[in-house]
């Protein structure tokens, strides 16, 4: 019979615990929000974002203080996700499924637009069409675009949580963005959102300076 | 810069990841080409866009108090107290070994001498308890129990080399902290791989060797991971070992 050490004092278990609920917690709408788009299910994602959280507790001890907690969660959430996928791929999410899917609904959208005379004055795409077209890209690309471009994540945060090379990201960041262009450029020229100005390739100068100014705004 | 160089780089400029000087001679070329102006002009303002849109659903009403519940009836975060005094018999081993190893060689591994001690110390009794697998079989299997159970990513060793088959994992304990025990067969000898979390995240550290209880235990730290091979056969092991780092 071994001696079984009394397990700890309840004062530091209770401020462990509420440590957890002070710097962990308040990133569950991020979690949730990018487990919706890696899962493309609100059941999944509930699921996903509750099993990484009790992972996370698990190992709170591991977490380093004062460290960067939301990519320390991220990286548990990317990686319960891909295992996940892995051992069970779903067939009724084929990829070819959702893309002729997204297709569809695009093309559908561009016809009623071309008759409505007030075009030029939405400048908005449409929600629901960015999510589908996120949503179509296949897991590799789709991470690293969740993670930056709605979690403003830096590739460097990017390549910890996907636990790969900085390389990696940006060759993932690119051709998931190019795609994402593929489905929705068209359509967000005929919106006005790319000025018909500038969405071929002719003459004509325009600053950067709007774009950086809005990027720096959204970081600030 | 030439449009080829704006083109493959227009992201990373977008993105805010180039260093100022890097910035700099891409905003030449662009500010001299029409071209490449418009290029940026569209593909900022596409990314933009997608940014603005895509939706950012709210969680459900209920998911904070569920988790909160679910955490609150969650075991204990702590690391399960080890018995803090070494039992006698393992205290006259520990003091032994300690007597016998005259030189330890270099471990730079970005943690304390003594801690590596303990690290090694704690690999050679792992090894020589001959656990029970919890996972058995194949590199899939095993990663996938890994990937389950542990939360970051563990290195497991793949080999190329014929003679050298996984058995399985377990998770275990080594000084305090959580670590992954990998147990393979090598020209039918048990080789016992230990891996733990590295306490910083300092360079990785080229394969050591030290000898304990008349094994060779070697250690290297890869990709943020500690890693303690244990095994009889010094010469297989130490080829393991340069294949496992060098991977
Ligand atoms: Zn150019």
């Amino acid at each position: 019979m071994i001696f079984q050490p009394k397990r700890e004092k309840p004062s530091e278990e209770q401020s462990l615990r509420e440590g957890f609920q002070r710097e962990a917690l308040p990133h569950m709408e991020a979690l949730y929000n990018s487990a919706l788009y890696m899962t493309r299910s609100p059941a999944l994602a509930e699921d996903l974002v509750q099993e990484t959280f009790l992972k996370a507790f698990r190992f709170w001890h591991r977490y380093e203080q004062n460290t960067n907690c939301k990519a320390w969660l991220f990286r548990i959430l990317t990686n319960t996700f891909i295992n996940k996928n892995r051992r069970k791929k779903r067939p009724t999410m084929s990829m070819d499924a959702t893309e002729r899917e997204l297709s569809s609904a695009l093309v559908a959208d561009k016809s009623s637009f071309y008759d409505t005379p007030e075009k030029d004055y939405i400048s908005k795409l449409f929600p629901e069409h960015v999510q589908k077209a996120i949503e179509a890209l296949p897991e590799n690309f789709r991470i690293p675009v969740v993670l930056a471009d709605l979690q403003d994540f830096s590739y460097k945060e990017i390549a910890d949580i996907m636990d790969c090379p900085v390389g990696t990201v940006m060759s993932r960041l690119f051709r998931g963005r190019k795609r994402l262009q593929e489905e929705l450029f068209e359509y967000a020229v005929e919106l006005g959102v790319i000025p018909a100005s500038v969405a071929r390739d002719d003459d004509g100068a325009v600053s950067l300076d709007a774009y950086r100014r809005s990027k720096k705004a959204a970081a600030g | 810069m030439n449009c080829d160089d704006i083109q493959n780089a227009l992201y990373v400029y977008l993105d805010g990841e180039f260093a100022e000087l890097e910035a700099r001679d891409f905003e030449r070329h662009v500010d001299a080409c029409a071209r490449c102006t418009k290029l940026m002009v569209r593909e900022g303002r596409f990314l933009e866009a997608v940014r603005d849109a895509a939706p950012q659903d709210p969680a459900p009403a209920g998911l904070r108090d569920r988790l909160a519940l679910a955490i609150d009836n969650a075991p204990s975060p702590l690391p399960a107290t080890l018995p803090v005094a070494p039992r006698p018999r393992g205290w006259a081993f520990a003091l032994a070994a300690a007597a016998l190893v005259l030189v330890a060689v270099g471990l730079s591994v970005g943690t304390t001498a003594s801690a590596e001690n303990t690290v090694i110390d704690e690999s050679v009794a792992t090894h020589q308890k001959s656990l029970p697998m919890e996972v058995r079989g194949s590199h899939r299997n095993v990663s996938d129990f890994l990937q389950q159970n542990v939360p970051f990513a563990v290195d497991l060793p793949t080999f190329q080399d014929p003679t050298a088959r996984l058995v399985g994992a377990r998770l275990t304990r080594v000084h305090g902290r959580e670590a992954v025990l990998l147990n393979y067969e090598v020209d039918g000898e048990r080789m016992s791989v230990i891996q733990l979390a590295a306490e910083t995240s300092v360079d990785d550290a080229e394969p050591a060797v030290q000898s304990k209880r008349g094994f060779d235990v070697w250690t290297f730290k890869r990709k943020g991971v500690l890693n303690s091979f244990v095994g009889r056969d010094a010469r297989s092991v130490r080829r393991l070992v340069r294949a496992a780092y060098r991977r």
